[in-house]
């Protein structure tokens, strides 16, 4: 039988969702050798807005939550296909093509380029969760304090009710299409510093020999279709920054920031001169939604 | 990051068949079978020996000599050490096919002398020096602009004009390497009109030395200044402390 029953109206339980919504953020870096280029990444990110809805399912649904990169960094290096002068056929041989060739004089290189994607918005579709209520006890207790001292010692136990995550769906990112222009003109840059020394005829023979830019990029990363889509691919796929988001997300609301939380034994009367505090043990909580609240219902213990 | 470009390959402007660099190379067919042995000269000064084994069964139809390792400017030169420990330089090569001496990086300068290790030393077989029907000489010319090139030994002239790169719309490869015959009247074509990285090989009918020479400098439509020495970070850390203690 339930001896406490506690309740948070629709609109009261948004308030405490948008508080756990605003405390998100997350920062990652990580770099990968791709074989024919080598990426890396630094990105810092929170979350933003979201329509909630509460289920008579007992679950709980958030569309449309922006993901906001305040930072999103990468780099894409490659090496500069091998410009060469000399390897022609000296010596034709007419069976297969040519009998005596002349060493080619080759240069090229490693270059990178850096783009930046800072404040770009992408989005969180769809989470669906259901609530988990978890009984914590503060690791930082000292051992073998009871739990009485531990409340005295500012670690209290604690009923934390969290958002349990069923799914969480992250959007792929929506990198804009101007990404390609900011990519060639990064790799023009980088190879034109690396140029530096060249006189200017030798600059333009190289870059008559490169040819366009965008060539040379989507070539060189063997990128088919749209420079935006190949970004977007190689954050959210090939690093997987999506599975991140979404792990972090899952992990966040289900064992990182509870919704709600209560101390146990619950405080009813303070402590006043040498009379102790009145506390009630809290047993056996559970949280439920439906479409207007949420309830936390609980048995008080011995 | 790095993009490693020889300076040699944009700051030797000329050529030179009897004093090889990073942009010609000299192709020599030997059809005797034998051992041969080649001096290898920067100069006067004699840098570098190697051997040459020319052999019917061999199935090696191109040795490529690396003057530039031979000569000790680029990295060590791989050794055909035989299982007697011999650790000489050593080049096998089919006597139908050819032996392509090259200059793979540094300032060059060289040219080889071969001869038959059996015969009189002094019998000089091949000299790189004075080429014949039997070499062909490959130049190719990266400054753009008018050039003379001249016969040494015959006194033959001719013009070549290698035109400035355009950046286009697709990437610039260029052409297959001109021809060129070396006769004791004249070059044929006697003007040879490059365009930029192409080649050239000339063929001889006479004995040649091949010289090419800068007359008019091509720089373009754009004239771009030359390259500015970046700063060094001491240069402008000075600067920096000049100009705060003008300012206190």
């Amino acid at each position: 039988m339930n001896h406490i029953t506690l309740a948070a109206s629709g609109k009261a339980f948004g308030k405490l969702f948008d508080t756990v919504i605003d405390n998100f953020s997350l920062s990652k870096s990580d770099s990968k050798n791709f074989g024919p280029f080598s990426a890396s990444y630094s990105v810092k990110l929170h979350l933003d807005d979201g329509s909630l809805t509460l289920n008579d399912d007992n679950t709980l649904e958030v569309k449309n939550v922006d993901v906001v990169f305040d930072t999103l960094k990468a780099q894409v290096c490659f090496d500069l296909p091998g410009i060469c002068v000399g390897g022609w056929c000296i010596i034709p041989d007419p069976w297969n093509g040519c009998l005596v060739s002349l060493p080619k004089v080759c240069i090229g290189g490693p270059v990178c380029a850096d783009f930046d994607l800072s404040g770009l918005v992408s989005n969180i579709s769809d989470v669906k969760a259901n609530l988990a209520p978890k009984y914590y006890i503060d690791p930082a207790r000292v051992a073998g304090e009871s739990d009485l001292d531990a409340e005295y010692g500012g670690h209290p136990n604690k009923w934390k009710i969290f958002i349990n995550p069923i799914w969480v769906h992250a959007d792929p990112i929506d990198i804009p299409e101007t990404v390609g222009n900011i990519l060639e003109q990064a790799v023009k840059s980088a190879i034109d510093d690396e140029l530096w020394f060249l006189p200017g005829f030798m600059k333009d023979l190289i870059w008559a020999i490169i040819g366009p830019v965008i060539d040379l990029i989507t070539s060189a990363l063997g990128i088919v279709g749209e420079i935006s889509d190949w970004v977007s691919n190689l954050l959210g796929n090939l690093f997987d920054l999506l599975g991140l988001i979404e792990t972090a997300i899952s992990d966040y609301f289900a064992s990182k920031y509870p919704i709600y939380e209560f101390e146990d034994p619950y405080p009813i009367l303070p402590k006043s001169g040498v009379l102790i505090p009145v506390k009630i043990p809290i047993r056996n909580l559970t949280a439920k939604i439906n479409s207007k609240e949420m309830t936390v219902q609980a048995e008080v213990g011995t | 990051m790095t993009i490693p470009i020889d300076q040699n390959i944009f700051s030797q402007i000329g050529l030179d068949s009897g004093s090889l660099t990073i942009l010609g190379a000299i192709i020599h067919s030997f059809p005797e079978p034998g051992e041969y042995r080649g001096v290898l000269y920067r100069g006067t000064e004699i840098v570098g020996a190697f051997y040459i084994t020319v052999e019917k069964n061999s199935p090696v139809a191109q040795a490529n000599v690396d003057l530039a390792k031979l000569g000790g400017v680029m990295a060590e030169p791989s050794k055909c050490s035989p299982d007697n420990g011999d650790s000489r330089i050593h080049f096998v090569v089919n006597p139908k096919g050819y032996v392509v001496f090259h200059v793979s990086g540094g300032s060059g300068g060289y040219h080889v002398s071969v001869e038959k290790v059996e015969e009189d030393p002094r019998k000089n077989l091949f000299n790189s020096s004075k080429l014949d029907e039997r070499d062909i000489f490959s130049a190719i010319i990266i400054r753009p602009g008018t050039y003379s090139v001249t016969n040494l030994l015959t006194k033959t002239k001719g013009d070549i004009v290698v035109a400035y790169p355009k950046i286009g719309k697709v990437a610039y490869r260029p052409p297959s390497p001109v021809r060129v015959e070396c006769s004791r009247e004249a070059f044929e074509p006697n003007r040879i009109e490059l365009q930029p990285g192409q080649g050239m090989l000339y063929h001889f009918k006479a004995p040649s030395h091949i010289k090419i020479e800068l007359l008019k400098p091509d720089d373009g439509p754009n004239i771009r200044s030359e390259p500015v020495k970046r700063p060094s970070v001491v240069l402008q850390q000075k600067e920096q402390a000049q100009n705060l203690s003008k300012k206190s």
